[in-house]
């Protein structure tokens, strides 16, 4: 038994009851997956094992690493603990790392704490196990020289420098591609640790579990064998989680129209600061047929963001061109809009962010029918024609029940998102951008989102969704597209 | 919005002291039996009696009613004053924000060479051009003023036009005019009003400091900077001619910042 809790409950300072009764074991070399929505609590689970909970929170229960109890244990043995019986893989590779001290040093560190001398050959060859090439070369480098990817696999060695015992990993794939993750979870396997590992990919876990717990509003409700959970789960939430894991789309072979709407070619965008050029955006080329959801996935950094920003004419390119329905709308010649589709509401933006989205002091009526307000639009509509035509639009995304007059500070996240969603949707729009729509989202709210997302490129709309959730993109794509340091592959 | 205000009991304690301001300066004058500048020579400089229940000044006139009449200038002259720093700052603000490039790159410059002026001093200089008079320093008050709001008004202005809702309008098609009258302007104003009300304070204590120094209100005019600047002459035999203008002020900025503080909080 490397990692044990008995009956333990975690309150927080604001008195939020993050974690209640909950008792699980992993046994030595075992695999322990912990799997739930954001806020279920399974982080909270994964600090409380290694004594790193906000200042203030209560803890009660037992958490028992070998012979020694975590739960009011001093300082001084918890830092014994954290690394040498227990590493620790955080979610963010780029925040867990100091951006001002080398990689080398993240590495050496891990010895340093622990009194022991560095040795450079086992660092070395501890990355180079994990695939990092020239690993006496690179681990010159500064952190932010570092891919994620590569950032999570020098985290892991750094966990793993001490042969712990157990490893707790949390979300350590989540800025990862399918592949990258599929490595990263190896390495940590062959590290021969326990592992408990903490994630909401369902794919994953499938593949690398030994046992897996079902983590719901701090409890957990169920647990048991992988493949136990997976072939007869019992409870209700555990089959709605492994029901969203499996919703594949079945749009593979639903593009139905061969309508270019957009077409991007040669995109480069260069950003000058403080004398610096600074290549967002490498090289791009897209096209996007009506109907058709396009992905783009890659790290943070990686210039998504910026690539959408020149799709949707937000911002300008230094080269390249952008066009609507063959007919150029901008490009590296001229900072102006040019084509007769420029700023008609042909492209319609989503936003990471709902609520500033929405202008807080405006009704819902209001800011769902702005878009009828725009130039080219001839027809003046009443205020009552327009309350009806948004009572229409909001049944469209499932917000039928809404008060009219709500304002956005009544909303919750996800009706705010909806409500961005029928607001692109009034301009009749032929592509939508959206730029993580649903990273502010709760796993069963995003999947509705997503499922609405489905719906209105059914009808014909081209979606272009960016976000760093490959498994979301796959799911619910026709095409996912990798942007890697500006370049968009193909 | 209104309860959250009132949720707050320092806020209430700012409003209920502006309500008693405003009912002083407005009501006191017409109740009292004495005209602000009317003279009379038998009284002069009394302490505090039943007749003059705040005293007399060096002329024997009712200093509780020159407190009262000067307060609605001072008072009046600061709201004006900030009323028109506001307007001025927020349009021009905007302007150079979303007119971008050179214009607002040569008008920035020249902000930030009068921002290196203390306000009070560039508010002296002014007055010295355009002469003494208490219109005169208001004009001078507000200039000196505007090149601070302008260049929040600018920042604010900037930052709106890069919000989400505003990026959706555009796309949408809506005109440039239309998305700055709905998104933009308000948005400003709202956060630069909440600025000039924690700045109000600052505003009746500077354009008292300018009449104190005689740039402003004339005699026989009561204004409370004027009143200062005249009872300092007298500060040892008559101090309660100092102490009712200085404890006006006083209660005005402590509701003013009252009020501000909170406007801020909810924002």
């Amino acid at each position: 038994m490397v990692l044990e809790f008995q009956d333990v409950s975690i309150d927080y300072p604001n008195g939020f009851r993050a974690a209640s009764g909950v008792s699980f074991s992993v046994e030595a070399g075992q695999c322990l997956a912990i799997v739930g929505e954001s806020g279920s609590g399974k982080t909270t689970l994964a600090r409380a094992a290694l004594g790193i909970l906000p200042k203030g929170s209560r803890v009660s229960g037992s958490i028992r690493t070998g012979d020694t109890e975590i739960v009011g244990a001093s300082e001084k043995t918890l830092r014994r603990v954290r690394g040498l019986m227990a590493g620790f893989v955080s979610q963010e590779p780029f925040s867990s790392f100091n951006p001002i001290a080398r990689v080398y040093d993240h590495l050496a560190e891990a010895w340093r704490v622990h009194a022991r001398r560095p040795d450079a050959l086992t660092i070395y060859g501890s990355l180079e196990d994990l695939g990092i090439e020239n690993a006496s070369r690179t681990t010159d480098k500064y952190p932010f020289e570092w891919s994620g990817g590569m950032l999570q696999r020098a985290a892991i060695a750094a966990a793993a420098t001490h042969r712990p015992t157990i490893i707790i990993a949390d979300e350590p794939t989540s800025a990862l591609d399918t592949s990258r993750a599929e490595s990263i979870l190896a390495a940590l396997k062959a590290s021969r640790a326990a592992l408990l590992l903490i994630s909401h990919d369902i794919g994953l876990v499938r593949r690398y579990a030994d046992k897996i717990a079902v983590c719901y509003e701090g409890r957990i409700v169920e647990i048991g064998e992988a493949a136990r959970i997976f072939s007869r789960p019992q409870h209700e939430h555990t089959k709605s989680l492994l029901h969203d894991a499996s919703a594949e789309t079945e749009n593979e072979d639903q593009i139905t129209s061969d309508r270019v709407v957009l077409e991007a070619k040669d995109l480069r965008k260069t950003y000058v600061r403080a004398g610096a050029e600074m290549h967002a955006v490498r090289r791009a080329d897209l096209t996007v047929r009506s109907g058709e959801i396009v992905g783009i996935c890659g790290p943070s950094g990686s210039g998504k963001s910026t690539l959408l920003r020149l799709l949707a004419t937000i911002d300008t390119p230094t080269h390249g061109t952008v066009l609507f329905e063959n007919d150029l709308v901008t490009s590296g010649d001229s900072r102006k809009l040019q084509g007769r589709k420029a700023r008609t509401g042909f492209v319609m933006p989503i936003f990471q962010d709902p609520l500033s989205s929405l202008n807080a002091n405006w009704k819902v009526w209001r800011i769902v029918t702005e878009p009828l307000e725009a130039k080219h639009r001839s027809e003046k509509l009443t205020r009552s024609e327009k309350r009806d035509i948004a009572q229409q639009i909001l049944a469209k995304v499932g917000l039928e029940s809404l008060d009219l007059d709500t304002r956005p500070r009544r909303l919750s996240v996800g009706q705010s998102q909806r409500i961005s969603i029928a607001r692109a949707l009034i301009a009749s729009p032929k592509l939508i951008v959206a730029d993580e729509p649903t990273s502010a989202l709760d796993v069963s709210v995003s999947r509705k989102i997503l499922g609405l997302f489905a719906k209105i490129a059914a009808a014909g709309t081209a979606i272009v969704i960016v976000s760093h959730d490959q498994s979301m993109l796959k799911n619910l794509c026709h095409r996912v597209l990798r942007m890697d340091e500006g370049v968009l592959l193909n | 919005m209104h309860s959250e205000f009132f949720s707050n009991r320092s806020a209430v304690a700012g409003v209920i002291l502006a309500a008693f301001l405003l009912l002083f300066i407005t009501i006191l004058p017409l109740a009292s039996q004495h005209e602000p500048n009317v003279q009379n020579p038998a009284r002069k400089l009394r302490g505090p009696d039943s007749e003059n229940l705040l005293g007399t000044d060096q002329f024997g006139r009712d200093v509780l009613t020159r407190v009262a009449v000067g307060g609605r200038r001072s008072l009046g002259a600061a709201v004006a004053v900030i009323g028109l720093t506001l307007g001025l700052s927020v349009f021009a603000g905007i302007v150079i924000a979303l007119v971008g490039g050179i214009i607002d790159s040569v008008v920035s410059r020249i902000i930030e060479v009068v921002l290196a002026v203390p306000s009070v001093i560039l508010a002296l200089a002014i007055v010295g051009v355009l002469g003494v008079g208490y219109l005169n320093l208001l004009v001078a008050v507000v200039l000196s003023f505007l090149a601070y709001y302008a260049r929040l008004a600018r920042g604010y202005a900037l930052s709106a036009s890069q919000r989400p809702d505003v990026i959706t309008a555009r796309l949408a098609g809506i005109g440039w005019m239309r998305i700055t009258g709905t998104h933009i302007a308000p948005d400003v104003f709202r956060q630069m009003l909440i600025v000039a009300t924690l700045d109000l304070g600052g505003v009746i204590v500077t354009i008292a400091s300018l009449s104190f120094l005689g740039l402003g209100a004339q005699p026989p005019d009561a204004e409370w900077g004027a009143m200062l600047g005249e009872a300092r002459f007298f500060f040892t035999t008559a101090p309660h001619l100092l102490l009712a203008p200085s404890f006006a002020i006083l209660l005005t900025i402590i509701s003013v910042n009252l009020i501000g503080n909170r406007l801020k909080r909810i924002e």
